[in-house]
C-alpha cells in the first residue's frame, strides 16, 4: 500500500468508530443481577448505587418481605427482599441496590451483580399478561437469547402501600 | 380322627336322606286324608241339619194343616148336622121343609154364629156352584173359579186356595172344608184364611213332637213365631239370640258346649222360624285327634324309620369301617393287622383282596428285612475288619513315621553340625579379621542409614513449611479476590453514575467499563491462582502423606540395622573357636551322617509301602461306610412298617 | 398485639402513714425484646416513674378501662426498662424521619423517628402512643 490508501484507511476507521457511536444512541443500558436463583433487571437509570452488604436494622409493623433499614449516610432506607414478597423465603443477601425513588429511600437485597447490559429497542418487551406472577415487572429484555424480567419498582411500591394500609 | 368323622356322618346323612322321602309321602298322605275328612264331616253335618229342617218343616206343616182342618172340619159337619136335623124335622112333619131351610139359613147367616175365623163366615154352595146361602153374594154363580170346580167336584172334605179380595194386592191362603147335604143339595161350607187358624194349632203336641228331636245328642230344634217368641222347642244353649238376623239362614257359632251350628229357615205360610242347632264339637274333637294320630304317627315312623335304616347302614358299612382302621395303622407302618367277619358281599370280597395285599406286602417286607439284616451285618464286619486292619496300619505307619522323623532330624542335625562346623572351621581358619570387615560394613550402613533419616525429618519440615505458606498465599489470594470484587462494585456504581450523567459521562463511562473489565480479569487470575494453589495444596499433601510412610519404613530399617549390629558384635566376640577341635568334630560327623544315610534310605522304603496299604484300607473303609448308609437309610424305611415275625421277638 | 394488658402485670405499692398509692407497671423491656426479636433473657432492673397527668386524654380512657380499672388512689405509671440506659442529649438533626412509605404507620405506633449512627439504628419512641396500643387497634 502507498501513503495515500493508508491514510485512506485510517479515515475510514475513524468513520467506522462514528457510526458506531451513532448508533449507540438507539440502546437502553439495564442493570441484571442475581436474586437467588434468579436473575432480573433494572433500567440503569433508576439505580444509584450498588452497596456491598450493610447490616439491616429490624423494624417492627412491617410486612415480612420488608427485611428492615439499611442505614446510608445517616439515612434510613427500606430494604426489600424480594425473593420474600415472590415465593417466600427469604435469600441471605450480599449486595443491595439503592434505588432512585423520589421523596423516599428504598433499597433492594440482592444476591449478587451480573453486569451492565446494552439493550437495542428491539430486544425489550413489554408484558402481554398481568397474572399474579407478573405483576411486579414492568416487561422484559432479551439479553443473549435469555429472557429476562425487568421489575417494576412502583408496582412494588403500591403492594407495600396497600399491605400498610390494611394492617 | 378327621377320618372318623366323615364316616359316621356318611351313615348319618345317608339315613337321614332315606327317612325324608318316606316321611314327605306320609305328610302328604296325611294332610290329604285329613282334608277330605274334613270335608266329609262338614258335609255330613250340613246333611244332617238339612234333613232335620225338612222333617220340621213337615211336621209344622202336618200341624198346622191338621189343626185347620180339624177345625174346619168340625165347624162345616156340624152344621150339616144340624141342616140333617131340621131337614129330619120337616121330615117328621114338625115344620115345613121351606122353615126349615130357612131355619138353617138364619142360623148360618148368623153373624155371630157363622163366623169362621176372625173374618170369614159359613156358606151354602151348590153343587152347581151357587152360592145360595151366603152373607154377602147370595145368589152369585161362583163356578168360574177353579176352586169352586174343584169343591163341585169333591163335595166333601178339604181344600186350600188362593183367594184375592178386590182392592186387596196380594192373593192369600184360603182353607176350606166341604160337607155335603144331598136332599138340599148344599155343601156347607166352612172357610177362612189359614193364616187366622195358626194361633189353634196344637202348641203343646207341636212342643211335645220338637223337644223329643236330638240332633247327635246335644243338638235341638227350636220354632219361633214372626216376633221371635218361641212356640215350640227350647233354646237350651241360649243362642239363638247371638244370630244376626241377616245370617239367619246358617251360622257357625261357639256354645258352652263348644262349635255349633245353627241352620234357620222361615216356614212360608206361617212365617215361623225353625231352628236347628247341631253341634260340631264332636266332630271337632274327632277331627283333632285324627290330625294328632296322624302327627305323630309320622313323627314316630320318621323316627323309626330313621335307625332302623340308621342300624342297618351301620351293619353294612362296619366292615368299611373296619378296613378305614386298618388303613390308617398300614399308612402308618403297621401291617399286622387284618380284617375279620367278612360279609358275603361286594364289601366283603374287598376286604378278602385287602387282606390278601397285606399279606403278600407283609411277606415281601419280611424278606426285605431280613435280607438286609444279613447285608448289614456282613457289612458291618467288612468294615470292623477294614478298620482294624486300617487302625493297625495307621498304628504302623505313625511308628515308622515318628522313627523316619527322628532319624531326619538326627540326619539333618548331623549334616547341620558338619556344615556349621567346617564353616565354623573356616571362619575360624580365617582370622578375626573378617568379621571385623564385615562389622566396618555394618558400621558404615549404619551411619548411612542415621543420615537418611535426618535427611528425611527435614524433608518433612521443609514440605510442612511449604503448606503453611501456602495457605498465607490463599489468604493473599482471598484478599485480592475480595478487592476484585470491591473494585467492581465500584466500577459499576461508576457505570451507573456516567449512565445517569448521559452524554457529558460517556468519557467517564468507557473508564468506569475498563476498571470493570480490569476488576474481571483480575477476578479470573485469582481464580486462576487459586485453582493452582490448590494443586499444589492436593500435591504437597500427598507428599506428606508419602513421606510420613517412608520415614516409618526408614526407621523399621533402623531398627533392623541397629539389631544386627548387636548380633555381630557378640559374633565378633565368641567367634574364637580352635581350629583343630574343629575338624575333629568334622570328622567325626561326617562318619555318623553316612550311616545314618543307609538306616534312612530303608525306613523311608518301609514307610512308602504302609501308606499305600493305609490308602487301600481306607479306600475299603470308604466303600463300607457308603454301603452302611444306602442299608442303614432302606433300614430305617422298612422299619416304619412293623410285620406278624417282628412280634415274635 | 394487645400491647396493653400483657406487659401490665406488676404494680409496685407504696405505703405511708397517712395513704397508700398503687402504681402498675409496663414492662417496656419485655415489650421490646418481643417486638424487636431479640434473643435476651435479662430482665430489667430500672423503673420510670411518670405521673398520669403526662399521658394525653385517649391514652389514659383506654389505660383506665382495662389495666387501670380497679387501681385506687393512682396518680403515677411506672415503666420498665433496660438497665443499660444512659441519659444524652441528642442535636435534632440527628433524628431521621422513617422511610416516607412506612412513616404513618410507624408513627401511629408510637414509633416517630429514627436514630441511624455509624454501625446502628436508634428508635424514638413515643410512649403516649406506644401505652394506648394503638399498634394492635383496627
Amino acid at each position: 500500500m502507498n501513503n495515500d490508501e493508508i491514510l485512506k484507511q485510517i479515515e475510514s476507521n475513524d468513520k467506522v468508530e462514528k457510526d458506531i457511536e451513532v448508533k449507540e444512541e438507539l440502546f437502553y443500558r439495564y442493570l441484571v443481577f442475581w436474586i437467588g436463583e434468579q436473575k432480573f433487571a433494572l433500567p440503569a437509570e433508576e439505580v444509584h448505587e450498588i452497596l456491598t452488604y450493610n447490616e439491616i436494622y429490624f423494624v417492627p409493623f412491617v410486612p415480612p418481605y420488608i427485611r428492615g433499614y439499611a442505614n446510608r449516610h445517616g439515612q434510613p432506607y427500606t430494604v426489600f427482599d424480594l425473593q420474600m414478597l415472590f415465593e417466600n423465603s427469604g435469600i441471605e443477601g450480599s449486595h443491595l441496590l439503592i434505588l432512585k425513588v423520589p421523596n423516599d429511600q428504598i433499597a433492594l437485597l440482592i444476591s449478587d451483580v451480573d453486569e451492565i447490559v446494552k439493550v437495542p429497542d428491539s430486544k425489550i418487551y413489554s408484558l402481554t399478561s398481568q397474572d399474579e406472577t407478573s405483576q411486579y415487572f414492568s416487561g422484559a429484555v432479551n439479553v443473549e437469547e435469555t429472557e429476562i424480567f425487568v421489575l417494576g419498582v412502583s408496582k412494588i411500591l403500591e403492594r407495600l402501600e396497600s399491605d400498610i394500609e390494611r394492617s | 380322627m378327621k377320618r372318623k368323622k366323615s364316616s359316621v356322618g356318611l351313615i348319618t346323612s345317608l339315613s337321614i336322606w332315606t327317612t325324608l322321602p318316606v316321611i314327605l309321602v306320609l305328610l302328604i298322605m296325611g294332610g290329604t286324608t285329613l282334608w277330605v275328612l274334613g270335608n266329609r264331616v262338614n258335609m255330613l253335618v250340613e246333611d244332617n241339619a238339612a234333613h232335620t229342617m225338612r222333617m220340621m218343616e213337615r211336621i209344622v206343616k202336618t200341624e198346622v194343616d191338621g189343626a185347620v182342618k180339624n177345625y174346619l172340619r168340625a165347624a162345616a159337619e156340624k152344621n150339616r148336622d144340624l141342616m140333617s136335623f131340621f131337614y129330619q124335622e120337616a121330615q117328621k112333619g114338625e115344620i115345613s121343609e121351606d122353615a126349615a131351610y130357612e131355619r138353617i139359613r138364619e142360623i148360618l147367616l148368623d153373624p155371630e154364629y157363622g163366623q169362621v175365623g176372625s173374618t170369614s163366615y159359613l156358606a151354602g154352595v151348590t153343587t152347581e156352584g151357587i152360592l145360595e146361602i151366603h152373607p154377602v153374594s147370595p145368589g152369585v154363580d161362583a163356578s168360574d173359579f177353579e176352586f169352586m170346580q174343584k169343591a163341585m167336584e169333591m163335595k166333601n172334605g178339604y181344600l186350600e186356595y188362593e183367594w184375592k179380595n178386590v182392592g186387596e194386592e196380594e192373593a192369600r191362603l184360603k182353607a176350606g172344608y166341604l160337607s155335603y147335604f144331598e136332599p138340599w143339595d148344599i155343601m156347607v161350607w166352612a172357610s177362612s184364611y189359614k193364616s187366622e187358624f195358626y194361633s189353634l194349632i196344637d202348641q203343646r203336641s207341636l212342643d211335645d213332637q220338637v223337644s223329643t228331636i236330638r240332633i247327635d245328642e246335644t243338638g235341638y230344634v227350636v220354632i219361633r213365631n214372626s216376633e221371635g217368641k218361641i212356640i215350640a222347642g227350647d233354646d237350651t244353649l241360649k243362642i239363638l239370640n247371638k244370630v244376626p238376623a241377616d245370617r239367619a239362614a246358617h251360622a257357625v257359632v261357639d256354645s258352652k258346649i263348644g262349635q255349633v251350628r245353627i241352620d234357620t229357615k222361615i216356614q212360608e205360610e206361617t212365617g215361623w222360624q225353625v231352628s236347628v242347632v247341631s253341634p260340631l264339637s264332636p266332630y271337632n274333637r274327632l277331627l283333632w285327634m285324627l290330625r294328632i294320630i296322624i302327627g305323630l304317627s309320622i313323627v314316630v315312623s320318621a323316627v323309626l324309620l330313621h335307625f332302623v335304616i340308621r342300624y342297618l347302614l351301620n351293619r353294612t358299612l362296619a366292615p368299611l369301617k373296619s378296613m378305614r382302621g386298618l388303613a390308617e395303622r398300614v399308612s402308618q407302618g403297621d401291617l399286622t393287622g387284618r380284617i375279620h367277619n367278612l360279609s358275603e358281599d361286594e364289601i366283603g370280597e374287598v376286604g378278602v383282596i385287602f387282606n390278601h395285599i397285606l399279606t403278600e406286602f407283609s411277606g415281601v417286607l419280611g424278606n426285605n428285612k431280613s435280607v438286609i439284616q444279613v447285608l448289614s451285618e456282613s457289612i458291618q464286619n467288612l468294615s470292623t475288619s477294614a478298620q482294624e486292619i486300617a487302625s493297625t496300619s495307621n498304628e504302623q505307619a505313625a511308628a515308622v513315621k515318628e522313627i523316619l522323623s527322628t532319624m531326619e532330624d538326627a540326619d539333618q542335625v548331623s549334616k547341620d553340625n558338619m556344615e556349621k562346623i567346617e564353616e565354623v572351621a573356616k571362619i575360624a581358619n580365617n582370622t578375626k579379621e573378617n568379621v571385623e570387615q564385615g562389622f566396618e560394613l555394618i558400621k558404615t550402613s549404619l551411619s548411612k542409614m542415621e543420615e537418611i533419616r535426618t535427611t528425611n525429618s527435614e524433608t518433612i519440615v521443609g514440605i510442612k513449611t511449604l503448606g503453611e505458606r501456602i495457605t498465607s498465599i490463599w489468604e493473599i489470594v482471598n484478599i485480592i479476590n475480595s478487592i476484585a470484587d470491591q473494585t467492581k462494585i465500584i466500577a459499576f456504581n461508576a457505570e451507573l453514575e456516567a449512565a445517569a450523567a448521559g452524554d457529558a459521562g460517556k468519557n467517564f463511562q468507557i473508564v468506569a467499563g475498563e476498571i470493570r473489565r480490569l476488576a474481571d480479569s483480575t477476578v479470573n487470575s485469582t481464580n486462576e491462582i487459586k485453582g493452582k494453589i490448590n494443586e499444589i495444596q492436593h500435591a504437597s499433601d500427598k507428599l506428606i502423606v508419602a513421606s510420613e510412610e517412608g520415614t516409618r519404613r526408614i526407621t523399621e530399617g533402623w531398627d533392623i540395622s541397629t539389631n544386627i549390629r548387636g548380633i555381630f558384635e557378640e559374633v565378633l566376640n565368641s567367634s574364637e573357636i580352635s581350629a583343630h577341635s574343629a575338624d575333629e568334630i568334622s570328622r567325626s560327623t561326617k562318619m555318623q551322617v553316612s550311616s545314618f544315610e543307609q538306616i534312612f534310605t530303608t525306613l523311608k522304603q518301609i514307610s512308602e509301602s504302609i501308606d499305600s496299604f493305609v490308602e487301600s484300607t481306607n479306600y475299603t473303609n470308604q466303600v463300607s461306610d457308603h454301603l452302611t448308609e444306602i442299608t442303614e437309610s432302606f433300614g430305617k424305611e422298612i422299619d416304619g412298617y412293623t410285620v406278624e415275625e417282628e412280634k415274635e421277638e | 398485639m394487645e400491647g396493653g394488658n400483657n406487659y401490665f402485670k406488676e404494680k409496685l405499692i407504696f405505703t405511708s402513714e397517712k395513704s397508700s398509692e398503687q402504681v402498675p407497671l409496663f414492662n417496656l423491656h419485655k415489650f421490646l425484646i418481643k417486638l424487636f426479636r431479640f434473643n435476651s433473657n435479662v430482665e430489667s432492673q430500672l423503673v420510670i416513674l411518670t405521673p398520669l397527668t403526662l399521658l394525653s386524654e385517649e391514652t389514659l380512657s383506654y389505660l383506665k378501662e382495662g389495666p387501670l380499672l380497679e387501681l385506687e388512689n393512682c396518680r403515677r405509671i411506672g415503666i420498665r426498662i433496660s438497665s443499660e440506659t444512659i441519659i444524652k442529649q441528642i442535636p435534632l438533626n440527628e433524628l431521621q424521619p422513617h422511610s416516607r412509605i412506612l412513616r404513618s404507620k410507624l408513627k401511629k405506633s408510637g414509633f416517630p423517628a429514627t436514630h441511624p449512627l455509624e454501625g446502628s439504628m436508634g428508635y424514638l419512641i413515643n410512649l403516649d402512643k406506644l401505652l394506648a396500643g394503638n399498634e394492635g387497634r383496627r
